[in-house]
């Protein structure tokens, strides 16, 4: 390979590992937390109803679970 | 009921019942629970963290913390309550990335004021850098709501801006129900589902009735949060039939030179593309600086309101309504819906144009300052509605 091919070769892959570093340091969209089947229920602290206390789905571990979803309006 | 069901499976030691709810304002599910008498364990996700897009939904979770079932039929149901125990691991089950985002939602869901806003300065960012981030616009739309709702906290502009941001998280993501759920909270009549709070009255009169005393709500509902779906599209709705008398046609009530009261406007639209009504919220806010403060026993203070050619609103006079136990100083408003007039409603008054402008002014009694001067004042406002996107 002559030092001129070299050259190019090498600076096109810095070309790419430059882009790609800009492009994780890019801001992204935050992540989906959402619920699926076979995946742990997300653990996250959320205020509880009654006295806005934090709560979370690990102080409820060992036991079924029945958790319904739902709106008053 | 599955309450009852759920109660008994409790009372054998065979599940525990969990609520979560992604309202704005958890203290009317708390008056609804009373209603209803039911009782267990409700967390809120205000922020909809967790991205439910339907409610109401059933998820089943083992003694391990995973999700078993997603809306299970009643097959599904009672072999999960008949499964064996699932060994509980000692240490929980990673279960998602943690984010940057996660101290902004605390500062929203449990710190003080000044936490809002540092976490309001966060999402602002997120919208600014990551400007299709559906998330972070419905985040923002929540937290402006919710520095809002906090007179000791609420800023001009912060309903207005929920609402611009709660529309742009819909806009990338019209799939959204919970978000699409909260514009029609506060929009026009023919984009709502179902009037949304409007068992309240009825749920404190029963509660009162049994002789406790009812959940009392942090924030009084506006009247977009109680008014009923219009079907058919284009009636007058709660429009009083007779045409109102103009109250200030010439301008000769003096005009609030020292802006005792200021006021802004918040303009909600139909969700549904190719709807082009819009509810408009308009505020009034004494200055707390000037002392100024209503005068309710002087008599009613209005809003008029003129709409452009080519659109009609549903009333044109709107009494601004003292609240029950109001302070004299508290925020006040009023809603109407404006709609472009159907062709065949008015020959040569159908040409709307996409971005009117709605014209009005308000007239008040206020008393204010040291001494208590009460006078009667005027001030105009103009909203322009534009077209969803």
């Amino acid at each position: 390979m002559s030092a001129t091919l070299k050259y190019l070769v090498v600076s096109a892959l810095l070309a790419v590992l430059l882009l790609k570093s800009s492009a994780v340091a890019q801001p992204a969209p935050i992540e989906s937390m959402s619920l699926e089947v076979g995946r742990p229920f997300p653990i996250i602290l959320l205020p509880r109803m009654n006295d806005g206390l934090p709560d979370t789905i690990v102080n409820y571990r060992g036991q079924k679970i029945i958790m319904h979803i739902f709106a008053s309006w | 009921m599955w309450y009852e069901r759920n109660k008994s499976l409790e009372a054998e030691g065979k599940v525990k019942t969990l609520g979560l709810i992604q309202e704005q304002h958890p203290d009317r599910c708390r008056l609804f629970m009373q209603w209803k008498q039911m009782d267990f364990p409700i967390l809120v996700d205000s922020l909809n963290l967790l991205d439910v897009t339907v409610v109401p939904m059933m998820v089943l979770i083992d003694e391990a913390g995973v999700v078993q079932a997603i809306r299970p039929d009643e097959k599904g149901l009672a072999e999960f309550v008949a499964a064996p125990p699932a060994a509980v691991p000692l240490v929980p089950p990673p279960s998602g990335a943690r984010n940057v985002f996660d101290m902004a939602n605390r500062l929203i869901l449990f710190g003080q004021p000044d936490g809002l806003d540092r976490a309001i300065s966060m999402y602002e960012q997120q919208c600014t850098d990551v400007s299709e981030d559906s998330r972070a616009h419905f985040r923002l739309g929540v937290s402006y709501r919710r520095r809002f709702d906090n007179p000791e906290t609420r800023r001009t502009g912060d309903f207005a801006k929920s609402i611009e941001h709660w529309e742009r998280a819909l806009a990338l993501n019209p799939n959204q129900y919970i978000w699409r759920r909260r514009i029609q909270q506060y929009g026009p009549r023919l984009d709502k589902p179902y009037p949304f709070y409007d068992w309240v009255s009825e749920a404190q009169r029963d509660i009162k009735a049994r002789g406790e005393e009812p959940v009392p709500l942090a924030v009084a509902l506006s009247g977009s949060e109680v008014a009923m779906p219009e079907r058919g599209g284009g009636d007058a709705g709660e429009a009083s039939k007779e045409a109102p008398i103009e109250p200030d046609p010439a301008g000769r009530i003096d005009h609030d030179q020292d802006s005792l009261f200021s006021i802004e406007s918040v303009v909600v639209h139909a969700t549904a593309k190719g709807n082009r009504v819009a509810r408009v919220h308009v505020l009034l806010t004494p200055s707390g600086e000037a002392g100024a403060k209503w005068n309710d026993e002087a008599g009613p203070s209005v809003v008029w309101i003129d709409p452009p050619q080519g659109w009609r609103v549903d009333q044109r006079l709107l009494a601004l309504v003292p609240p029950a136990g109001g302070s004299f100083t508290e925020p006040r408003s009023v809603e109407f819906e404006v709609r472009p007039i159907a062709p065949s409603e008015e020959s040569g008054k159908a040409e709307s144009n996409d971005s009117p402008v709605i014209r009005g002014y308000a007239l008040y009694h206020v008393c204010h300052g040291a001494d208590g001067v009460c006078r009667y004042l005027r001030q105009d406002y103009q909203v322009r509605v534009q077209s969803a996107k």
